[in-house]
Formats: C-alpha cells, sequence, structure tokens
C-alpha cells in the first residue's frame, strides 16, 4: 500500500469520500467550548445521514445528523453536525487520500475557529 | 668538441658530402643522432653535445642516452625504444632530457629506420625536438581545464553549454548524476528526452526563439531525475561574444527550484484557507452583502 496521500480537488469532491468512521488526529479549539461533544470526541462516525461522536468518557455517544453543504460564495464544500447538545458547521479546508482510497486524511475549520485533522480509521 | 668527431663513417660518401651533412644537422633546431641496428649511437650533431655536454665519445654503451633521461621516463622510454629496435617500427616518444646545466626540458624524440636492399635495418636515424614551452603550455592547459571541470562539476547546479544554434555539447557532471544520461543521449536537442511531456513543446517554442534572438533568458520548466521524479528548475542562459558580437556560444545553468515553488503553491494554499475561513466565519453576513448588493443593483 502507498504511503502517499494526494490532495483532492475540493472543487469536485464526492460526498460520499467523506462518509466512515474518522479518528480525530489532532485538533486546536481556539474559542470552541472544550466540553461540546466534538471538541471531546476521539472518533466521529459519519454514516449515511447518521452522525456519532465518541470520547473518553464512560458517557454513551451522542449520535445526530450530519450533511454535505456547498455554497455559491465557497469554493469548497462545509460539512452541518446537528447534535443535540450543539449544531454546528465546518469547513473542508483539505482532503488527502491514498490512490487505492483506503486511507484519507480531512481538515475541518468549524464556525468556532476549532480546526480539527481526522483521520480515517 | 665539434660535430666533426662524430662524423659518419660511410663508406661511400666524400668528404664535401661529410660537410654538406654535418652543416645541415648543426643547422637544424632539433638534436639529431644516428644508432646501428642495435641501438648504439653512431652520431650526434652539435647541438646534442651543447645541450647535455656530453660528445659522441662520451655515449658509449646502449643505455648512455637513458641515463640523461628524467628518472620518471627511463623506464618507458628505454621499453618503447626496445619495441622499435625490435620490430623495426618508427619510435616516437615524449620525455625529458637533463641539460648540462643540469635541468631538465621536454624533447619530442623521434627515429625512423634505414634499411638494406633486403628490408634489414641497417641503421636509426632520430631527432629530439624540443618542446618545452609546448609541454608547459599543455599542461597549464590541462591544469586549467581540470580547475574549470572541479568548478563546473561542483557547482549546485546543472551546467551547460551550447552552440550559437543551441546545439548543446557539454553538461556538468551534476547534469548527468541527476538526468542519469549520457553526452550521447543529451548532446544537440536530446535534452528534450528528459523534459515533461506537458511542457516540453512550450520550452522547444522558447528556447527556438531565445537562440536566434541571441540575448539573456530565464525559463522555469520540469526536469526527470534518473529517479523518474520531476523536478522545478529555473533556467538561466548567457550568450558569449566574440570581438565582433558575434555569439560564439551560450552557457547555461539549471537551478533546482522544486522546493521554492512548493513553498510558494504553500503561501498560495495558505492564503486561499485564510480568505475561505473568514468567508466561512462571516458566511451568513457574506450573503447578507449580496443580497444588499443585489438590492442596490450593484
Amino acid at each position: 500500500m502507498s504511503d502517499l496521500l494526494l490532495d483532492i480537488n475540493l472543487q469536485q469532491l464526492p460526498d460520499e469520500y467523506f462518509a466512515g468512521y474518522w479518528e480525530v488526529a489532532s485538533r486546536v479549539l481556539n474559542s470552541n467550548d472544550p466540553a461540546s461533544p466534538l471538541a471531546r470526541a476521539v472518533r466521529l462516525l459519519l454514516g449515511p445521514g447518521h452522525l456519532e461522536t465518541q470520547d473518553l468518557g464512560p458517557e454513551a455517544p451522542s449520535t445526530g445528523q450530519w450533511a454535505v453543504q456547498r455554497d455559491a460564495l465557497l469554493s469548497r464544500p462545509y460539512l452541518r453536525f446537528d447534535l443535540p447538545e450543539e449544531s454546528t458547521r465546518a469547513l473542508v479546508t483539505r482532503l488527502r487520500r491514498s490512490a487505492d482510497g483506503l486511507r484519507s486524511q480531512l481538515h475541518l475549520y468549524f464556525a468556532s475557529g476549532m480546526e480539527m485533522q481526522l483521520d480515517r480509521v | 668538441m665539434s660535430s666533426s668527431d662524430s662524423a659518419i663513417s660511410s663508406s661511400g660518401s666524400s668528404f664535401a658530402e661529410q660537410e654538406e651533412f654535418n652543416f645541415l644537422a648543426d643547422l637544424i633546431p632539433q638534436l639529431v643522432w644516428i644508432t646501428d641496428a642495435q641501438g648504439s649511437h653512431t652520431y650526434f650533431n652539435q647541438r646534442w653535445t651543447d645541450f647535455t655536454g656530453y660528445s659522441l665519445r662520451d655515449s658509449v654503451g646502449p643505455d648512455m642516452w637513458n641515463n640523461l633521461l628524467h628518472p620518471d621516463d627511463q623506464a618507458r622510454a628505454r621499453e618503447v625504444w626496445g619495441q622499435s629496435l625490435a620490430t623495426g617500427t618508427d619510435y616516437e616518444i615524449e620525455y625529458r632530457f637533463k641539460s648540462r646545466a643540469g635541468d631538465y626540458r621536454w624533447f619530442l624524440g623521434q627515429a625512423r629506420p634505414r634499411r638494406d636492399a633486403a628490408g634489414k635495418v641497417t641503421a636509426w636515424f632520430g631527432t629530439c625536438t624540443d618542446i618545452q614551452d609546448q609541454k608547459l603550455a599543455r599542461q597549464a592547459l590541462e591544469r586549467r581545464e581540470s580547475e574549470f571541470s572541479t568548478l563546473a562539476d561542483n557547482l549546485p547546479q546543472l551546467a551547460w553549454m551550447a552552440q550559437p544554434d543551441g546545439h548543446i555539447f557539454w553538461y556538468n557532471k551534476r547534469w548527468y548524476d541527476y538526468t542519469g544520461t549520457s553526452l550521447a543521449e543529451m548532446q544537440g536537442w536530446g535534452w528534450s528526452k528528459v523534459h515533461h511531456p506537458d511542457h516540453v513543446d512550450r520550452v522547444v517554442a522558447f528556447v527556438t526563439t531565445a537562440w536566434a534572438a541571441g540575448e539573456p533568458f530565464e525559463l522555469t520548466f520540469p526536469l526527470r531525475g534518473q529517479d523518474g521524479e520531476y523536478h522545478w528548475f529555473l533556467t538561466r542562459a548567457v550568450p558569449t561574444r566574440d570581438a565582433h558580437g558575434q555569439v560564439v556560444r551560450w552557457l547555461g545553468t539549471n537551478t533546482d527550484v522544486s522546493e521554492m515553488r512548493q513553498l510558494q503553491d504553500q503561501l498560495a494554499n495558505s492564503y486561499a484557507d485564510l480568505e475561505a475561513k473568514i468567508i466561512f466565519r462571516n458566511l451568513d453576513l457574506e450573503h447578507q452583502v449580496v443580497q444588499l448588493r443585489q438590492q442596490l443593483g450593484r
């Protein structure tokens, strides 16, 4: 398997590239509430219309919805996250994939300023 | 001692002929010598005696001349001379002879055998031509060439030289190390083989015009390394001209600017990201601005 990850053109990005299990590889909170589910998540499941965040605590996963959205003013898509505790959106700043599609790296920039790197599990 | 001591004892030659031979042999600027078929000297002209300080009488023995050579040249000279004596082939060698003052000078030694009617070698006629100045000039040139090669091969850039029409005839070692090619493959317009297929037409069109214009030029393009990967290079070429202003050759360098281009790309991406982030964080406001502009007819 190649270690090389290739940048995907964000203007021609299929929605299905976002689906699946993602691990939080790094995060910068900035002004984001550190207690929010997304700020504490170590794993995200982006299923068909279904969102699940897992953290290291004993609580049950937080579940909700997510969607890929696009805006004429933006040259790239953003993701909308709706959880019982918070609703937010995150701009896709970078998506990198291996040639075989087995490995991916997703960079998100949240409306709160939080930045997150997710790696495909 | 005069050369009359060493006059040829040819049974058929008259005294006048011998005088003429001696006059001619002493006139020419070379050291002149004759040996018998076995290589023992039978004659040296006056210049030999003047230069070495030895007359024919002092030079008995087949190896005497060899002792006058620079120690580093003695074995080689003995071998080459021995080969000619054994085979009857012409003799030619460069070596250093010791002068009577004790210093050495470079000579070109040449000899040709004289044969009888049956083809048997009867004597060898030889000359030693002083090539000290040419030799030193050649050595100086070789030193300069070596220094140039050292400099050119250790430049951080790929470098090349071309004829006025752009026919490249020289590359430095770094070019070959990077591309994994040879001069045979690369000379002339062979360089196009290591260009990226998406860029080669643009490059060929540009340089074809540039060669004809005869002015310095710069161009950036990717070149394939021997690992198959392409790196971006900035090419700079300057023409050198003769006293009449005619281009005599082109000197060129290719500087690897891949890292710089990557940094430029990263910087451009960072700016694009920053702009997108600002719009994203103010998306609702941005939409309101757009609506307002539309309402205002702008």
